[in-house]
């Protein structure tokens, strides 16, 4: 479904005047979907021939679309033209709008390196809604993302956030939740820091928990190697608050671990990379302790993770054990498609693999009201041109929160730029 | 001219024993290893150091019936045949007139046909897994010009991602030393077939690549450690003032040759790879991000009159694409991976569409143990991006990044990258449409030997033997 530059114009047009003209009256026009292929991630399945309608910001009805009530003269009708339609892509592990380059410190708040800093550490402060990144992902049919801190020295690396990468500049307005999970890793970088022993590292984090219960700051000695009070502070808030601690471990003696960890200390857990997860697959279904997964990294890329593969994720879900995809790509997020394209090739149901970018985060990171095409529920979604996924799809038109959003990008720009370099009509640096 | 150090001075040298005392034990090996090689390459006597051992396997003839044929030169074949017999491609598209005895036929419907895929650039064995400090070989970050060193002599054979790549269809790989240095090093072409030696994976008469490299990580890597080149215009000094001795070199040389009166310079293993890309003998393969950047190194082969091959991750190609067409020059790229550094922040997923469209050479390349399993991916990427923006190719076209493109940047077209008869057998059998994500080689032959079959037999690395999970395939 493709709209001219100028049809897309007139509709925006309409829509604006319409709303514009609805402004004093209590209902928004329902924006109706139709025609499509309505991938639900409810029981209702996939619905051929399916309709979605929308108004203020959330779906109303979902159906067969010859089952749709009727809609009013004032109702903006998308013919879908028999494509795929989907819950807005959640990215269950980035860094965006925390980081612009990579490589570049100035332009990334992903982590501390030498300022000492743990569980205090929170992504929120540098929430930027300008980053470049944030349109790019949006068109990539991302609609809402975990921000999380990248892992540093420390094991506990800080709080982080689920943003919706709805169209603000008020960073206020990107937190759909602000205190979503304390991050961490179990990794031999974090082990280093504890003398480079993972045996060291599970006493550190059983101490530092131990004594996070009894904290009181009036008290508090922090003894050379130990957290700060404001470390101290933010893990008692965190224990308290029954957030969970999401561990990136991959050896499954590790996962084990963690698992003992968690329960001791009850809080909730979740997995991240967990590259030999698949080994104890049992006991994560059992535990209700979830997966976040990049389902291409098969690479027994060091020895934590010699068990990589990549039926991973069809392992996981034939166990029990609740999954979701990351890109860990923040630049690239839209690859997590890919990566369920690869994991169904490997083995995972089609079904599976669209739930572990939509309604899989959703559950995992208590987002009640998303990642489902379901009557009440937020109106993020995706129109593909094809296969949501396929390599050679893409996102036709992206809503959030019942808004139709731009797909305009800055390399958007620079294609439109250089499209025909051997243009001398209009001057270079003005095109 | 045969250079007398390398010549038996192996044996002399004993660099092991000089440096960690474990002399004895060294020297005792020297024998050990002399006898070893002795038994290795019998037969092969006359080849020079370092020379290729490799010979395809004995197979049987191959006869795959109706499948789908991207033939890596542009064409798509339905419902067609392609006959493989003693390491070459019989027949292609039409029925064999006589099939070779005792062939084994596979039935091919519903399944599509390539070339074997080619990765011009990797780094598998020379930056192998486990990525731990005793395996990163691949950058010789010591100096900014390390034009002496090889990567054939980092690679690790049981580098478990190659047996991976295997699994991703790629049946030819260039290995390249990393881009920390102005000059990196000497890159090699390698058979994507497990061997206990590196000279047993080298492509017969494949021409080394020199790795140049631009922009940000030369000057950051030595001007953080306050030396030579700090700045970008400090990497240009770097390449002239090497190019201009390697000018004088090669003088030197052949005035020798021509006059026994004169002596030839004293042999430098630096010099001697600059050389060679002067005299032709050597492949330029460019890591270059920014269109300013590869312009100037543009002018630096005009004015040191060498020939770039190709510039890789050049994300910035489309910028001048028109400029590249006319230098004839190729770029080796990603379909949309950006934003990691700076020199990466203007990639759009239009490049490959676009220097393609300006008829200059267009490949997709790798650079990654991930990406490398999944080349044909990322040229179904690039295809639909081409397509969004309203050009009219398909498949059988965009299979060309993959295949006969990468196989010109490397000099071994004439062997391998299309399916044509006469080449080598280097083929791939898909299970579907390669352009999709659920695509996966089930088959893959590599001078006609089946080195890959999914489920049934694919190769394992030492590395991985007794390990919980193993092989290319099941991994």
């Amino acid at each position: 479904m493709n709209f001219s530059r100028p049809l897309k114009g007139l509709i925006t047009g309409l829509v604006l005047i319409i709303s514009l003209s609805m402004a004093s009256i209590s209902f928004a026009a329902v924006v109706a979907i139709e025609n499509a292929k309505v991938a639900t991630l409810t029981a209702a399945g996939t619905i051929e021939s399916g309709a979605v309608h929308v108004s203020d910001g959330v779906i109303t009805w979902v159906g067969l679309g010859s089952d749709a009530p009727v809609l009013g003269a004032d109702a903006e009708r998308i013919d879908a033209q028999g494509h795929w339609v989907t819950p807005g892509l959640i990215e269950s592990h980035t860094q965006l709008g925390i980081v612009e380059i990579n490589a570049e410190s100035s332009s990334s708040d992903v982590r501390v390196e030498e300022f000492p800093m743990g569980p205090a550490f929170e992504v929120r402060y540098a929430l930027n809604p300008a980053s470049v990144l944030l349109p790019i992902s949006r068109a990539s049919g991302v609609t809402a993302a975990v921000v999380a801190p990248a892992a540093g020295n420390d094991p506990l690396a800080g709080v982080g956030v689920v943003i919706s990468l709805r169209e603000t500049l008020d960073p206020a307005e990107m937190l759909l939740t602000e205190n979503l999970a304390l991050f961490g890793g179990m990794g031999s970088r974090s082990a280093k820091f504890v003398g480079g022993s993972r045996s060291a590292l599970m006493v550190r984090l059983r101490e530092a928990l131990t004594a996070a219960k009894r904290f009181s700051p009036g008290r508090y000695v922090a003894d050379e190697r130990g957290y700060s009070a404001s470390d101290m502070a933010a893990l008692k808030r965190w224990l308290s608050s029954g957030a969970p601690l999401a561990l990136s471990v991959n050896q499954a003696s590790h996962i084990l671990q963690a698992l003992a960890l968690a329960n001791d200390f009850k809080f909730p857990l979740i997995i991240l990379s967990g590259a030999e997860a698949w080994k104890v697959a049992p006991q994560l279904a059992a535990a209700k302790v979830p997966v976040v997964l990049d389902a291409m990294a098969n690479i027994p890329i060091d020895f934590d993770s010699l068990g990589a593969r990549l039926d991973s994720a069809a392992l996981l879900h034939k166990a029990g054990v609740t999954i979701a995809f990351t890109s860990e790509n923040t630049h690239n997020a839209g690859w997590i498609r890919q990566g369920g394209g690869i994991a169904v090739a490997n083995g995972l149901p089609f079904d599976a693999a669209l739930a572990a970018i939509t309604s899989g985060p959703a559950k995992i990171w208590g987002l009640d009201d998303r990642g489902v095409l379901a009557k009440g529920k937020v109106a993020d979604l995706v129109i593909w041109s094809s296969d949501p996924l396929e390599v050679t799809t893409h996102a036709e038109k992206v809503m959030i929160d019942g808004e139709w959003t731009s797909l305009e990008t800055r390399q958007g720009r620079l294609l439109e730029r250089y499209r025909d370099v051997s243009n001398t009509v209009t001057p270079y640096g003005y095109r | 001219m045969t250079p007398v150090f390398v010549d038996g001075g192996a044996q002399k040298a004993d660099p092991i024993g000089s440096r960690s005392g474990k002399g004895a034990a060294a020297r005792a090996l020297v024998p050990l290893m002399s006898a070893l090689a002795g038994v290795l390459f019998a037969g092969s006597a006359s080849a020079a150091p370092y020379d290729s051992t490799y010979a395809p396997l004995e197979a049987p003839a191959y006869v795959i019936d109706n499948a789908t044929l991207l033939t890596g030169d542009g064409r798509r074949l339905d419902g067609a045949q392609i006959v493989l017999a003693a390491g070459k491609i019989v027949s292609v598209g039409t029925s064999a007139v006589e099939l070779p005895a005792n062939a084994v036929r596979i039935d091919g419907t519903g399944k599509w046909i390539t070339p074997g895929l080619i990765d011009v650039h990797s780094h598998l064995g020379d930056y192998p897994a486990p990525a731990v400090q005793s395996t990163a070989d691949g950058n010789e970050v010591t100096s900014p010009n390390t034009a002496h060193v090889w990567a054939e002599h980092s690679v690790w054979p049981q580098d478990p991602q190659f047996p991976l790549a295997l699994a991703g269809g790629v049946t030819t790989l260039q290995i390249l030393p990393g881009s920390a240095n102005l000059f990196g090093g000497r890159g090699v072409t390698l058979k994507n077939v497990p061997s206990r030696t590196v000279q047993g994976m080298k492509f017969p008469g494949a021409k080394h690549a020199l790795k140049m490299a631009c922009g940000e990580n030369p000057k950051r890597v030595y001007g953080s450690q306050g030396k030579a080149p700090g700045t970008r215009m400090g990497n240009m000094a770097g390449y002239r003032t090497a190019w201009a001795k390697a000018k004088e070199y090669v003088a030197k040389q052949d005035l020798a040759k021509q006059d026994d009166s004169e002596d030839p310079p004293d042999y430098n293993l630096q010099l001697e790879t600059l050389a060679g890309v002067l005299r032709g003998e050597i492949l330029v393969h460019n890591h270059c991000y920014r269109a300013d950047e590869m312009a100037n190194m543009i002018e630096l082969a005009k004015e040191f009159d060498y020939k770039i091959t190709a510039f890789h991750h050049a994300v910035e190609s489309y910028k001048i694409a028109d400029l590249l067409a006319e230098q004839n020059i190729c770029s080796a790229l990603w379909a949309d991976w950006w934003g990691f550094k700076l020199e990466a922040f203007d990639a759009i997923e239009e490049n490959i569409a676009l220097v393609d469209a300006a008829g200059a050479c267009a490949i997709v390349h790798s650079d990654s143990e991930r990406g490398i399993q999944r080349l044909n991916q990322d040229a179904a990427r690039a295809m639909a991006a081409a397509q969004r923006m309203g050009r009219d190719i398909d498949e059988a076209y965009a299979i060309t990044w993959v295949t006969r493109n990468a196989a010109q940047a490397l000099g071994i077209e004439q062997e391998t990258g299309t399916l044509e008869p006469n080449k080598a057998a280097d083929v791939v059998l898909w299970n579907q449409n390669p352009f999709s994500v659920y695509a996966q080689a089930e088959q893959v032959f590599i001078d006609g030997y089946r080195y890959f079959e999914r489920d049934k037999r694919v190769p394992v690395t030492d590395f991985e033997l007794h390990q919980t999970v193993q092989g290319g395939g099941s991994r």
